[in-house]
């Protein structure tokens, strides 16, 4: 959350000077991402401490939780698409970002209407995957393999993927039987290192190539 | 981001110019030496007038000189790495 939040707010330099619509769009993925974790750390705390937090909330407190975390979370990919491929984007920013609330919003509905995890989870793998196979084609057909970035960003949808994952419950019930199906304490803690290592890793990155660092860089 | 960098590096030269010539340039020579075409230049010209990296002053006599503000110095002190930024992240 907070390597997210650095990002945005340590690029907008960068945007205001350049005014570039894949910066403009780069800068928001982040944004999104931290609101997504925000939304997404209440539910978190209940499968870290092991306790029922839904007593100290309100009833409508863990859908509502589901539709924030979906909606942010949608539109941090959606940004990324839209940061990534910007110069085959002809609309100006707002009119992008009207789509990618619009199909944000559709996505995130269905998620709260179904009240599932496990949906938001088919949802994005399926935007991971399709992402994936677009990239893949784009390379093959230019002849060439992914470059770095691309999977940079297919690490950063797949980050955020396995923290879903790390911190979900399959809840089954049938009759008086209940079922619930989550990742065990030690998994759930390596799944959450391995997606805390692809986000700090890009964030170095990023960190690097700001105008202050790269300065420092190079007087050292 | 051929089209990309263009646009970044054709407002890195205007701005260049314009520091080049103490900071103060009349709008021809300015145009003159971008070598840019009017209708281009004055689309940039008028992008960078609107995003506040130029200010137009007048003279006594009336006469329009442009000169860079902050921002504009800030722009040219920063291109490199805006261009980096972007060739390192493929945006």
């Amino acid at each position: 959350m907070a390597l997210c939040l650095t990002i945005y707010f340590r690029t907008r330099d960068l945007y205001e000077l350049s005014g570039e619509k894949s910066i403009y769009f780069f800068r928001w993925t982040f944004l999104y991402f931290a609101l997504a974790y925000i939304f997404r750390l209440i539910p978190s705390l209940e499968v870290i401490f092991r306790t029922d937090i839904d007593k100290y909330f309100p009833f409508w407190f863990h859908p509502f939780g589901l539709l924030m975390t979906g909606f942010f979370s949608f539109m941090a990919i959606l940004s990324l698409w839209a940061a990534v491929f910007s110069s085959r984007l002809k609309a100006k920013n707002s009119m992008i970002n009207v789509y990618l609330l619009a199909f944000s919003f559709f996505f995130s509905v269905l998620v709260f209407v179904t009240n599932s995890t496990p949906v938001l989870l088919i949802l994005q793998t399926l935007i991971f995957i399709g992402t994936a196979a677009g990239a893949i084609i784009i390379a093959v057909r230019g002849h060439k393999s992914l470059t770095f970035s691309m999977i940079n960003y297919l690490l950063l949808l797949l980050a955020w993927l396995i923290n879903i994952v790390a911190f979900s419950r399959l809840v089954l019930r049938h009759d008086n039987f209940i079922l619930v199906v989550g990742v065990s304490l030690g998994a759930r803690i390596l799944l959450y290192l391995v997606s805390t290592a692809i986000f700090t890793s890009l964030f170095i990155r990023i960190i690097k190539r700001l105008p202050v660092n790269a300065k420092k860089k190079r007087t050292a | 981001m051929q089209r990309k960098r263009e646009r970044l590096e054709i407002i890195y030269n205007i701005l260049t110019v314009i520091m080049e010539s103490r900071n103060s340039i009349r709008p021809t020579p300015l145009l003159r030496k971008t070598n840019l075409s009017t209708q281009r230049f004055s689309e940039y010209y008028n992008e960078l007038l609107h995003k506040g990296f130029l200010r137009e002053e007048e003279d006594r006599k009336g006469k329009k000189y442009i000169s860079l503000t902050d921002k504009g110095f800030k722009y040219i002190e920063k291109y490199s790495y805006i261009v980096a930024f972007m060739d390192e992240f493929e945006l």
